[in-house]
C-alpha cells in the first residue's frame, strides 16, 4: 500500500537476560558459563502506520513499547518478521534510513549539556548536511513555534526539564524528517510546557506533514493528539483503533448522576448498581452491555421522581487500564 | 567531512571548562621533570659510560622530557565514553545519527587535543626549555616529530577504540583487559624507557609493533636519530597501522551493533 509509511509484519524480539548469582562461586562460574533466560519482549506483532497520522503506542511498563520504537528506528534487528519504513529495512539500511527520521527519547538527551542548545543545532546542521538557508529557515520556524529564542542560547544544564525537552524537539526536527519517534516525551514536564509541546506536535504534524509515533503514559497526550492508538501488553497488541472506536467497543458502563425531588433511599433498578447514595442524590453505574442507557433512564423515571440527571462516561484512562488487565468486555 | 571539523570545534568549545585541571597537570609535569632530571643523571654517573644504548645522558633526559610534555595528547578517554554509552544507553541515540561513531569521537578527541596543545603542551614546553635545558636539535626534525606525533595520536585513538569495544560484550571484565593493554602500551611504546634499552633481538620485533610508533619514533625523529628514508618509512608504517586499526574497528562495530540489544532508554 502506498500510503503506509511503516509496515511491521510478524515481528518478534527477545532478549537474553543473564542470571547473576550472589556467591563468589557463582561469579567464578559465570566466567566460563553464563546462564540466561529469554525475555520475549515482542511476540508476532503486526501493524501499519499511515503517512501523516499521529499514532499513540500505549502499554504498561515493560510491555515492549521502547523495544518496538528501537526496532522501527533501526537500532535493533528483529529476531523474526520484517519491518519496512520509507522503503528501507531500518536495521539493514540504518545509515541511510536515519537521515529521514527524528527521535526524542524522554530519558536520554540528544544535546551537549555543557553547551547552549544552539551549538548542538549547528553540529546537527553539519551531521545531516543541511544547507545554511534551510537550516536558518527551519530553525526560525521551530524556535518561533516553541517560543525558545533566548533559551537556546544558555547552557543546556541550566534549563528546566520542559525547556530542555523543547530543545530536544528542535534538534530532532532540523533535518526535516518524515517520521518522528517520541518515547515518553512528556515525562517530568510541567503542565504549561506540556500543553505547549502538545500544540507543537499537532502543528508539525499538520503543517509539516510529519508522521508521529508516540509512546506515553499521559492520557492527556493521547486524547489531545492521537488519531489512532495501539495498546500493547506483554509484547502482544491488545487493541488497535481510534479513540471513539475504543469507547464504542470497550465501554462497559456509564454513570448516571441523579438528583431527586424528594428524599430517596434503597434505589433498585435492573442492570444498575448504586455506587453513591445521598438523600437527594445518587450515582448509578449502568451496565450498558445488558441494557441501553435510555432504557435505564426510562426505568428510573417511572419509578422515582427525578429533578435532574447527568450522564458520565468511563474515562479512557480507566478503559485502557482495564484492557491492560485484559478484562475486555 | 564538514561534520568532522564541526565536531572538533564543538569539543574544543566544550573543553574550556576545566582550566584547573590543566594547572594541576602542568604542576605534575614539573615534578616529573625534576625527578626525571636527577634520576637519569644518577643512572649515567653510576654507569660511568657516556653513552648508554646509543643515547647520551642529555639525549636520554630530553627524550624523557619530551615524553612527559606530550603525554597528555597520547592518552584517550574513549574507553570511558564507550562504557558510559553502552551502560546508560546513549549508544541508542548515537546510532540514530548518520555518521561514523569512531570518526565522530576521533574528531572530539582532536578538538580536546587542540585545546590541550595551547594550555598544556606549549606552557610545559616553555618551562622545559627555560628551566630544564630542553634542547631543540634542529627545527626541521622538531617539526617532523610533530607530524609523527599527530599520526601517533590518531593511531593511539584507534587502538584504544578497538579495546573499548570490548565493553559491548563484557562490561565486567573490561577493566582487567584495559589494564593489560595499558601496561603493554607503556612498556612497548617507549613511554617508560627508550626502546633501545631493550635487548637487541627485540629491536627487530619493535619495527612491526604499532606501539613503537606512539612515542619512540616521534621522539627519535626529534633527536635526529632517524635518516630521511627511515622517517618517511615510519610515517608509512603509522598510516598502515591507522588504516589497519580503523578497518578492525569497522568490522567489530558492524558485528557488535548487529547483536547489540539496546540496553537503556
Ligand atoms: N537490552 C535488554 N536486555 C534485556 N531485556 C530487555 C532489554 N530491553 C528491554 N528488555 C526487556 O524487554 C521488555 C520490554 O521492554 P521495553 O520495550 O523497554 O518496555 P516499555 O518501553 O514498554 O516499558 C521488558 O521486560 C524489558 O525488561
Ligand atoms: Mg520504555
Amino acid at each position: 500500500m502506498p500510503d503506509n509509511i511503516i509496515e511491521v509484519k510478524n515481528v518478534s524480539k527477545s532478549f537474553k537476560k543473564y542470571k547473576r548469582g550472589d556467591s563468589f562461586f557463582d561469579a567464578f562460574k559465570s566466567l566460563f558459563h553464563r546462564e540466561f533466560e529469554r525475555i520475549h519482549a515482542l511476540k508476532n506483532v503486526n501493524f501499519e502506520i499511515k503517512k501523516g497520522e499521529i499514532l499513540g503506542y500505549l502499554g504498561p511498563n515493560g510491555a515492549g513499547k521502547s523495544t518496538m520504537i528501537k526496532l522501527m528506528c533501526g537500532i535493533l534487528e528483529p529476531d523474526s518478521g520484517t519491518i519496512k519504513a520509507l522503503n528501507y529495512t531500518p536495521s539493514k539500511d540504518r545509515e541511510k534510513y536515519v537521515k529521514n527520521i527524528g527521535a526524542v527519547f524522554g530519558q536520554k538527551s540528544n544535546l551537549w549539556t555543557d553547551l547552549p542548545a544552539i551549538d548542538t543545532f549547528r553540529l546537527n546542521k553539519e551531521i545531516y548536511k543541511i544547507s545554511e538557508h534551510d537550516y536558518k529557515k527551519r530553525l526560525d520556524e521551530l524556535v518561533e513555534l516553541l517560543d525558545v529564542k533566548e533559551i537556546i542560547k544558555s547552557p543546556v544544564r541550566n534549563l528546566s526539564f520542559g525547556e530542555r525537552m523543547k530543545c530536544e524537539f528542535i534538534a530532532s526536527l532540523l533535518h526535516n524528517p518524515k517520521i518522528l519517534f517520541l518515547d515518553e516525551p512528556t515525562v517530568g514536564v510541567d503542565v504549561v510546557a506540556k500543553q505547549n509541546i502538545r500544540n507543537f506536535i499537532k502543528k508539525i504534524n499538520k503543517e509539516f506533514g510529519v508522521t508521529v509515533i508516540l509512546t506515553t503514559h499521559d492520557i492527556g497526550d493521547v486524547e489531545s493528539l492521537c488519531d489512532r492508538i495501539i495498546i500493547l501488553d506483554k509484547g502482544v497488541h491488545v487493541y488497535e483503533g481510534s479513540i471513539p472506536l475504543l469507547k464504542k467497543n470497550y465501554l462497559s458502563y456509564k454513570e448516571l448522576i441523579v438528583y431527586f425531588e424528594k428524599e430517596t433511599k434503597n434505589i433498585e433498578l435492573p442492570n444498575c448498581e448504586v455506587i453513591e447514595s445521598e438523600p437527594f442524590k445518587a450515582t448509578l453505574r449502568v451496565d450498558i452491555l445488558n441494557t441501553s442507557i435510555s432504557q435505564a433512564i426510562q426505568n428510573l423515571m417511572e419509578k422515582y421522581k427525578v429533578e435532574d440527571l447527568d450522564i458520565k462516561e468511563e474515562s479512557i484512562e480507566s478503559i485502557i487500564s482495564r484492557i491492560y488487565k485484559s478484562e475486555k468486555k | 567531512m564538514n561534520y568532522f571539523f564541526a565536531f572538533i570545534k564543538q569539543s574544543f568549545k566544550e573543553s574550556t571548562k576545566s582550566r584547573v585541571v590543566f594547572f594541576i597537570n602542568i604542576f605534575g609535569k614539573i615534578i616529573f621533570f625534576i625527578i626525571n632530571f636527577y634520576l637519569w643523571q644518577a643512572i649515567f654517573n653510576y654507569d660511568g659510560r657516556g653513552v648508554i644504548n646509543g643515547l647520551t645522558m642529555e639525549e636520554t633526559i630530553n627524550y624523557m622530557l619530551f615524553v612527559s610534555i606530550m603525554y597528555g595528547l597520547l592518552s584517550t578517554n574513549i574507553h570511558r565514553i564507550v562504557m558510559k554509552d553502552v551502560k546508560n544507553g546513549y549508544i541508542n541515540i548515537k546510532l540514530l545519527r548518520p555518521l561514523d561513531y569512531g570518526l565522530g569521537h576521533l574528531a572530539m578527541a582532536l578538538g580536546q587535543n587542540i585545546y590541550s596543545f595551547f594550555l598544556e603542551i606549549i606552557p610545559s614546553l616553555i618551562i622545559a626549555i627555560f628551566f630544564f635545558n630542553f634542547k631543540i636539535y634542529g627545527i626541521f626534525y622538531f617539526l617532523l616529530s610533530f607530524i609523527s606525533f599527530f599520526l601517533a595520536i590518531i593511531l593511539n585513538f584507534f587502538i584504544d577504540l578497538n579495546f573499548s569495544l570490548i565493553n559491548f560484550k563484557f562490561i565486567d571484565t573490561y577493566s582487567a583487559v584495559n589494564f593489560a593493554k595499558s601496561v603493554f602500551k607503556s612498556l612497548f611504546s617507549g613511554e617508560i624507557v627508550p626502546l633501545n634499552f631493550f635487548p637487541q633481538i627485540m629491536q627487530q620485533i619493535f619495527k612491526f609493533l604499532p606501539t613503537t610508533y606512539l612515542f619512540y619514533t616521534p621522539i627519535m625523529i626529534y633527536l635526529g636519530k632517524l635518516s630521511g628514508a627511515d622517517i618517511i618509512l615510519s610515517f608509512i608504517f603509522q598510516l598502515i597501522f591507522i588504516i589497519f586499526f580503523y578497518a578492525i574497528y569497522k568490522f567489530f562495530w558492524k558485528m557488535l551493533t548487529k547483536s547489540f540489544e539496546g540496553v537503556g532508554v
